[in-house]
Formats: C-alpha cells, structure tokens, sequence
C-alpha cells in the first residue's frame, strides 16, 4: 500500500513536470517569452492592445430590422466564433480573459456599430464546425481568420474581405536553398488542413504537405527538423515566428486570403449591414489604426491599403 | 452526400491509415504489457514497484500528453522518431499500461490452488507462468483485450493532430475544403464503427473458442 501510495505520488510530480515543460515548448509565443532579451525582434503577442481603435470606432445609424440583428439586439451582446490561439489576430489570455488582436478588435467594433457598445462574447466554433453553427444561429457572426472560398459561399455568407492574407514561408534560419514557394519541390512542409494545405498544393503542387493542428506546432516541428518549412496565411504564421529562436519568415508570399466575417446564408440583408460597416471603418481610418495596433505591432510594417468591399466575387 | 461519395478514395485511405496504426500499436501493447503485467505479479519487489510506477505514471497521463512528448519533447532529448512511428509508439506505450491490468487480472482468475500444486510438483516461476498462468490468463483476457484493441482503434484518431493522415484527418480535410462538418464526421463515424464492430465481434468468435468452461 505504502508503495502504491508512493508511486502515485511520484508519478504526479513527474507528469505535471513534464506538462509544463510540454506547455513551454508547445506555446513558444506566449507572454512570458516575450521579454526575453530580444530587443532586435518586434512586439510579442502580449503587447498587442486594440482598445483605443475600439474606441475610436463608429456606430451605426438607422440600422435595419434582421433575424440575427434583432437577435444581437435582443441579447445586447454581440456573440461570434473566434479563435483563441491567433496571436496578433485573436489571442485569449486565460488569466485575464482579454482578447487582443486584429479579429478580436474587428468583433469588438461590429458590436459596437451594432449596439453602440463593443459588448462582444466569443462563442464556440472552430474551422471545423462554424458552418453548422453560424445556419444554426448558435454564433451571430464568424470572425477568425476565415477565408472566403467558393465551397464555403455555398454555405454561408460573407462580408468583406476586411484583410487579405497572403501564403507566407517560414524556414529555419540556417536554410539558404529556399526562397520561395518554386523550392519547396519535394520538401515537407509543414501546415494546417483546409485553405492553408489547398493554398500550397495549389502554388506548388509537388511539395509534401504535413498537417498539424496548430501554428505552434508547425513552428515547433520546423525548429526540429521534422520538416523544411512552414507555410500558412502569413497573417498567422508571422506573429508566431516573431517571437521563435531558430526560425524566420521569408519575404516571398504566394496567393491571396481574402478574409471575410461569416453570417448566415439565410440572413442576407445583416451581410448588407455588415459590408456597411466593414465601408465605414475602412473609410474614417479605424481599419489602419486597428491594424497598427494589432498585426503590424507584430509583423513591423505599416498598414497597406484595405481591401475593397465585395473584391471577392460573390461575397 | 453525392460530393462525399466522389471523395470517398481518400476516406478509404485514412481508415486504411486507422488500420495500420490499429493493427501495429495494439500487439505492441499486448508484448509490452504483458512484460510488465509479469513485472507485477511476479516475486522481485524491485521489478514489481517498477511495473506498478509505469502503470500509475502512463494509465493516469492522457493520451494527448503521451503523444505530445513523442512527438516534440523527445527531439530535445535527441531522438526524433517520424511521426507515424511517434504515434505507433505512443499508443502502444499508452495501451500497453492498460494491457498490463488486464493481465493482472486474468492472472487473478486462476485458482491460487493450481498455481500451488504447480510449485508442489517442482515448477519454477518461470514453468508456472509457461504452463499454468499464460495460457489461463489470456483466455480469460480475450474480452478485456478487445475492449483494449477497440480503444486503440478509437483513440488513434488523436494521430491526426500530429501530422498522420488517418480517418479523422481525412474527414477534417475533406471538411476543410467543403464545409460539410455533419457528412464528413459521420462519414468518418460509420468507419470507425466498421472497425470496432468487427473487433468486437472477433473477440466474440475467439472468446467461444478459447473459453474455459468452470
């Protein structure tokens, strides 16, 4: 008995060890790594704050009579499916519950157009269920870094794009041969199921494509050798080098992302208000100061010229 | 649904890749756990509190950690296993703890008496164990070992996180692409029930054959 207890004991110490040492390699972006001594590097996740393009941000007048609008209104709080892993775009810290970054700041606005507050929940739904769970009207809007595709138009609707991404390359800092998308003939890369696979096969169709299920991990695999590079919308992809020894993003890019705000198909008339709004912010200069706040804090570049409204053909 | 039957070839290779992953890990775990289930029911207190602390450390971890550390914890230790293989391992290290209990177990079943008079009449541990207990215990293990090999089937799916393309990696795919998270998972949902109830129903063929009527 004594021994059993005694194992058991032993065993708790070395698991929750070796947990946290699995939590330290596994998110090599967090706040804690970013002080670290690296004043060449730009911003970490941590320092990203979209408060005060928040509050800059417009409210919406005389605003129209729709299912999921009189929903929000009915509720008084904006409620979308969001990530809450995206640094510079939509990164939760769970000590605080503040979500910072493009996306986050994009839903905070949208609630504030809507309501007049930026009164906003983040909702479930990940790349794998948001379509059901928009038509479901379980989530009001998607707001995740969510491409807009042809098979997905089918399904849902979209407003915008408010961003557009581009395939970037990440390498480890030692690799010379790749420059871009044309070297990456037979190489394993690492990347995300979805548009981010589709996305390389497409630019380079003879490239070996190996999924994981995170941006971290893709990071982490290439800072190990499991593979030669890593592709993703660089949106994602840049904030999660920034702050990675060992690896560093190429300037090459290939293809385009369009980002759109998902709604539900049955629901045209709020993609309406949506795109509205998505104008007005474009328009009174939110969208740049957002963007100066949240990605280019990170990524070191000023704002580029945002997409104009309804460039994606059906959305 | 017409989209899903015209994509049904690399569903077919991701259940194809469950299999594989299936049919390695489990008798991985079988072989490793009946060496500590021996470890544990046998006369060294050394060995035995080695068995028991494996058990303890690996049955109580979930799945995901185990993989976790194949996958990226080992590389800093200098080994970098590829990820089919790390997958292979991990689930057979996983099982192997649960195998182990299962042995434990099965070896319990056998009437103290037998073992007894099988040490009366000169038998080392070792012949015990060759001539009385084995062949026992795994007949009475059948049943408990195919709710083990049912388990590994179903938690393989974890794999697909770490970069091997199996039935639910295809299924989150083809999902991916098409936006069709009901038809994909159930997709993937009547594959894996393929599995599992042919293992069952295996387990229930054997299990007629090989009981021990008492």
């Amino acid at each position: 008995m004594r021994v059993t207890r005694l194992a058991v004991a032993v065993s708790c110490l070395v698991m929750t060890g070796s947990a946290l040492a699995g939590c330290g390699s596994s998110h090599p972006t967090g706040p804690a790594a970013g002080g670290s001594g690296k004043a060449a590097r730009p911003a970490s996740g941590g320092d990203v704050d979209q408060a005060a393009a928040v509050a800059a941000g417009p409210v919406g007048r005389n605003l129209p009579h729709t299912p999921t609008l009189d929903r929000i209104r009915g509720r008084g709080v904006l409620l979308y499916a969001g990530a809450r892993d995206g640094v510079g775009f939509s990164q939760l810290d769970p000590t605080t519950g503040k979500i910072s970054g493009f996306d986050a700041g994009m839903a905070q606005l949208l609630a504030k157009y809507l309501l007049g507050k930026p009164s906003v929940k983040l909702g479930p739904g990940n790349n794998e269920t948001r379509e059901a769970l928009l038509n479901n009207d379980t989530v009001d809007v998607a707001i995740e870094t969510y491409t807009i595709t042809p098979e997905r138009l089918k399904i849902v609707n979209f407003a915008g794009p408010y961003y557009m991404a581009a395939g970037g390359i990440a390498v480890a800092e030692s690799e010379t041969a790749i420059h871009g998308v044309g070297d990456l003939s037979g190489k394993k890369v690492a990347t995300e199921s979805g548009t981010a696979q589709q996305a390389l096969l497409k630019a380079q169709p003879k490239a070996e494509p190996v999924l994981f299920d995170t941006v971290p991990e893709c990071v982490t695999a290439l800072a190990q050798g499991r593979v030669q590079a890593v592709t993703l919308n660089n949106a994602s992809l840049t904030g999660n080098v920034v702050n990675h020894p060992g690896v560093k993003m190429l300037d090459a890019t290939f293809g385009s992302n369009p980002f759109g705000i998902g709604i539900a198909k049955k629901d045209p008339a709020f993609t309406t208000v949506v795109n509205q709004f998505l104008k007005a912010v474009e328009a009174d200069g939110t969208w740049k100061r957002l963007y100066d706040e949240t990605v280019g804090k990170l990524g070191g570049k000023p704002a580029p010229t945002p997409p104009a409204i309804g460039a994606v053909p059906g959305a | 649904m017409k989209l899903l039957l015209t994509h049904l070839a690399p569903l077919a290779g991701g259940l194809l890749k469950t299999l594989e992953l299936t049919a390695l890990a489990f008798p991985l775990a079988v072989v490793l756990g009946t060496l500590l289930g021996v470890c544990r029911v046998g006369p060294l207190p050394p060995l035995r509190a080695a068995g028991a602390l494996y058990v303890h450390l690996v049955r109580n971890s979930p799945l995901f950690l185990v993989l976790f550390m194949m996958v990226f914890a080992l590389p800093y230790a200098g080994v970098r296993v590829p990820l089919f293989w790390s997958s292979v391992i991990g689930l057979a290290l996983y099982f192997g703890s649960y195998v182990c209990e299962t042995f434990r177990s099965g070896v319990h079943s056998i009437p103290v008496g037998e073992i007894e008079a099988a040490q009366a009449i000169g038998l080392g541990f070792r012949g015990v164990l060759r001539t009385v207990v084995l062949p026992q215990a795994f007949r009475a293990m059948v049943q408990p070992l195919g709710n083990v090999c049912i388990n590994v089937a179903l938690a393989s799916a974890l794999a697909t996180a770490f970069g091997v393309l199996d039935l639910t990696g295809q299924a989150r795919a083809f999902n991916a692409q098409y936006a069709q998270p009901i038809a994909s998972f159930v997709a993937a949902g009547i594959g894996y029930l393929l599995v599992t109830l042919t293992v069952g129903a295996a387990t229930g063929l054997i299990e007629r054959k090989v009981r021990i009527l008492r």
